[in-house]
């Protein structure tokens, strides 16, 4: 059976003509970056905006360097929702909440012993999809990246084409707006 | 006691939630960490939010974002515009911008050269000239009404022609009224640091060349375009 393709290969491929070596690459990081667009942009706008940025990221394939191929393409994908915000000059319309349209990937977890923690919960979520909402959008894209997407912290810097100090400060701050937006109890442990 | 990662240091407890501490660093706020009752609420705040965050729900693309091949013709990765092209169009606006900054920076100073530049740019032979041309004027009345005309005689004729006995004529020589001159005092005012074609016709000469060669990389440029979309 073979290997799957990296990406960096499939990037190669389709920097030197094929389409389906691309389309694999966009089939594999979709989701993602769908997922991305739509808090960037709302629920409105995301699907044009994910499009956009692999029609973008088409046509840039043949300047693209092997080595950071998701930073790459959230870099564009990150100035195609900096473009249109800046364009419509508003934020997200709406904010979708888990479960409010889109299909969730992740349901909420099981752990949760009875009804009512599960509607704490969503509360929780809610309030917490609500704050992300009203963070600008340089630091809403620090907080998908890093803490929704885990990416270290120098891949990300790279994606959003700023200093990991910038990217630092960003993330704290965009913190203790969401701290004070959303009540949360402390969390114990690793 | 001062607190060393409190409210002074709260990225570097973000930080240390996040995992991105050196090991060294690590041990060193765990070590507080496990005596400060603020510091350790800090971080549990911390985590509770990442927490939050990380199980925050994905989304799952509702159609598939593959190109399509009229997609993919449309803005084909071979197409995009060459080298060449984006280096005429960013240089050009740069070389129109500089030349715009040039002619600016002329006008604001002392508008365009004149012909007195154009007579220093040849000393000699200018010196020449001017010596005749003084020497008819003195003599001429007609050259005389016509100096009395020309926009920079803002004293009367006789300013112009009558040297006082006191002064030396190196003293009175001015760069305004080197045509009322004689031949020594020109050249003393010839020879007083204004010699050469002058900055402001260098300026503009090199505005003239960043124009053409500006707006020459910026029309290719906006060509080359055209016909791009107009074949797409």
């Amino acid at each position: 059976m073979n290997e799957p393709r990296s990406d960096d290969a499939l990037l190669a491929a389709a920097a030197a003509g094929s389409l389906d070596a691309f389309n694999a690459f966009v089939l594999r990081h979709q989701d993602a970056l769908y997922g991305f667009c739509a808090r960037m942009v709302g629920p409105d706008r995301c699907e044009d905006a994910t499009q956009e940025a692999f029609v973008r990221a088409w046509r840039a394939v043949g300047r693209y360097r092997p080595g950071f191929p998701r930073a790459w393409l959230y870099r564009i994908a990150s100035n195609v929702c900096l473009d249109l915000l800046r364009r419509e000059r508003r934020r997200p319309a709406s904010l979708r909440i888990a479960g409010d349209g889109d299909a969730p990937i992740a349901e909420l977890p099981d752990s949760a012993p009875g009804p009512e923690s599960r509607a704490e919960q969503a509360q929780l979520r809610a309030a917490l999809e609500r704050a992300l909402a009203e963070l600008t959008a340089e630091h809403r894209a620090a907080v998908l990246l890093c803490d929704l997407q885990g990416w270290p912290l120098a891949e990300a810097a790279g994606a959003l084409g700023v200093p990991e100090g910038t990217l630092k400060s960003r993330l704290h701050r965009a913190h203790e707006r969401l701290r004070r937006s959303v009540h949360l109890e402390p969390l114990r442990g690793a | 006691m001062r607190t060393p990662f409190g409210p002074r240091h709260p990225r570097t407890l973000a930080l240390y939630v996040r995992g991105e501490l050196p090991s060294a660093e690590t041990r060193r706020v765990e070590a507080h960490v496990a005596g400060c009752a603020a510091c350790s609420r800090a971080v549990s705040e911390e985590r509770a939010l990442r927490a939050a965050l990380h199980d925050l729900p994905a989304r799952r693309a509702p159609r598939s974002f593959a190109l399509t091949a009229e997609q993919a013709h449309r803005t084909p990765a071979t197409d995009r515009a060459p080298a060449w092209v984006r280096w005429a169009q960013g240089g050009g606006a740069g070389a129109l911008a500089a030349a715009a900054v040039l002619v600016a920076a002329v006008l604001l100073t002392g508008g365009l050269p004149g012909g007195g530049a154009a007579k220093r740019a040849a000393p000699a032979a200018g010196l020449a000239r001017q010596a005749d041309r003084s020497a008819a004027v003195e003599t001429s009345p007609a050259g005389a009404s016509a100096q009395k005309r020309a926009p920079e005689a803002t004293g009367t004729p006789e300013a112009h022609f009558v040297m006082p006995e006191s002064a030396s004529p190196a003293a009175v020589a001015t760069p305004g009224d080197l045509s009322a001159q004689t031949p020594s005092a020109l050249y003393v005012a010839e020879t007083a640091g204004r010699g050469g074609p002058g900055w402001r016709a260098v300026a503009l000469a090199a505005a003239a060349a960043l124009a053409v060669v500006g707006g020459g990389g910026v029309v290719a440029s906006s060509r080359w375009r055209k016909r791009r979309r107009n074949r797409t």
